[in-house]
């Protein structure tokens, strides 16, 4: 592993310096809090204002959607035609492709420490001591959204088909997700719908660890987020392909 | 004892069924400056994407010091520097960053680095503007800086694919220099180009490929001697002569 560090800095420099990310990461969901924050007002209580729900189930929906933005990342490369320099170097596919991952990971998270931090501070929110707890829960959603990125990008043959639809999934899921209005049922159906989104999961595991005091569904997700990484990593490295990056 | 530092041995790469490179075999000795030229969709790149390991090669082998590139890979690549035809440089890096982050990746650390950066952007004269964006640089800076890129680590075999495509004639002569240079102090250069009279100053061998075969590998002199009685001076009269003057547009 002796080149990671220089792959990795590398990496964290142009993230840190990437319009798309730091747009899509922190000004767009703050505009999405205080535009469907203030448009429901009426709707919400002290307890639970609307800021502080769409604060809730946006942070984590935009940290999905973030999966093409990694997915352009690891064509960085691919884009600055300097994809023959790391192909002739001696640095190996595992090198290369935990940069590109942890690189994303940590700016992405970052822009979620700071998206919710400023919005903590805005509208006054109470995580009743969970904010690192629900910080480490989306640093691991950012962790598993990179992974699957990072595989998108690399591994994945037709990697601009995906992209044309891979907006539409995500969507569906922040819909059932809630992230942008409540959605609940009685009906078991589409209860069980519900649960096929990850958002739902990551809603519920914030509001229960914040309001009830239970952490459980909160660490589940985690634990269940970082294996989706760590098994989309796996697969990278295994159908890592030179062509994709070239 | 040969004095090979490459020896291309038989080389075969096919696309959808077509042979690119069809059995290619040549030597490289140590201090050569090889032109290795050859009109469009003659197979030079793809040999060259080969030879840097870029692509896998379906047959054959190429031998790096007498040992086999991919068994030993990682050696091989230590020793090697490419400069691509297109500019493979980072536009929101300064010249600097762009030399020390690609040097780095050759395991190459602190002041080590450092000098070995400076002396990269000495060498091709951009050390007063190392803090400025390559956005701000003329066609032949850039393509200065992605030589500096690709020397930083001192690599033994340079492979440079088109290094003065699209310069004024003031920074290709700056850029031939600093090949010869390059050579003199020990490095040994493949060198492509479609400019006949930069590979005739140059080098030293020319091994001329076309359609996925070598047409022809000799000493520029032996070069010059056997085609002169056919009336054959330059070596763009005898590259017309071997490959012919029909376009090849629809090859490439």
């Amino acid at each position: 592993m002796d080149h990671f560090l220089p792959l990795l800095s590398l990496g964290l420099k142009r993230r840190s310096k990437d319009f798309f990310v730091l747009f899509y990461s922190i000004v767009f969901p703050m505009i999405v809090i205080l535009l469907l924050g203030y448009l429901s007002s009426k709707s919400y209580g002290n307890v639970l204002s609307s800021y502080h729900y769409y604060a809730i189930v946006t942070v984590p929906f935009c940290s999905l959607m973030a999966v093409s933005t990694v997915s352009y990342a690891t064509q960085d490369e691919k884009m600055a035609n300097t994809s023959l320099r790391f192909l002739t170097a001696p640095i190996t596919k595992v090198e290369l492709i935990l940069s590109k991952l942890f690189s994303c990971a940590i700016v992405l998270s970052l822009c979620n420490v700071v998206t919710l931090g400023a919005a903590k501070l805005l509208f006054q929110m109470d995580f009743k001591g969970n904010f690192f707890n629900i910080i480490i829960l989306l640093t691991a959603e950012t962790f598993m959204v990179s992974g699957i990125g990072v595989y998108l990008g690399l591994a994945f043959k037709n990697l601009n088909a995906v992209r044309n639809f891979l907006n539409l999934p995500l969507c569906i899921f922040g819909f059932l997700g809630g992230a942008f209005f409540p959605i609940g049922s009685l009906n078991p159906i589409f209860a069980g719908i519900i649960n096929t989104s990850p958002l739902t999961w990551v809603n519920r595991g914030i509001v229960s660890s914040i309001y009830d005091n239970n952490a459980q569904i909160l660490w589940t997700v985690t634990i269940i987020f970082v294996l989706i990484g760590v098994i989309f990593t796996g697969l990278t490295i295994l159908f890592f392909k030179k062509e994709a990056f070239k | 004892m040969s004095n090979a530092v490459l020896e291309v041995k038989n080389l075969h790469k096919q696309y959808e069924g077509k042979a690119v490179v069809d059995g290619i075999s040549f030597e490289i000795n140590a201090g050569d400056i090889i032109g290795f030229i050859g009109p469009n969709g003659a197979g030079k790149s793809t040999s060259i994407n080969l030879i840097s390991t870029i692509v896998e090669f379906d047959q054959g082998n190429v031998m790096y010091l007498g040992r086999e590139i991919r068994r030993h890979e990682k050696d091989y690549k230590k020793a090697l520097g490419i400069v691509p035809q297109d500019l493979a440089i980072y536009e929101d890096l300064n010249a600097y960053d762009n030399v020390k982050f690609f040097c780095s990746l050759y395991n190459i650390k602190g002041n080590q680095l450092k000098e070995k950066v400076k002396e990269a952007l000495e060498f091709v004269g951009l050390w007063d503007r190392r803090k400025e964006l390559p956005a701000k640089f003329s066609g032949g800076m850039k393509r200065r800086l992605n030589i500096a890129c690709a020397i930083a680590h001192s690599p033994k075999l340079l492979i440079m694919d088109e290094p003065t495509v699209g310069i004024d004639p003031q920074s290709r002569n700056n850029i031939m220099e600093a090949v010869l240079r390059l050579n003199k102090e020990g490095t040994t250069i493949i060198y492509t180009s479609h400019y006949m009279e930069e590979v005739e100053t140059l080098c030293n061998r020319i091994v001329l490929m076309d359609k996925g075969v070598i047409v022809e590998d000799l000493d520029k002199q032996v070069y010059k001697s056997k085609y002169a009685a056919q009336g054959l001076h330059s070596l763009e009269e005898i590259f017309l002569h071997l490959t012919g003057t029909d376009l090849r547009d629809m090859e490439v």
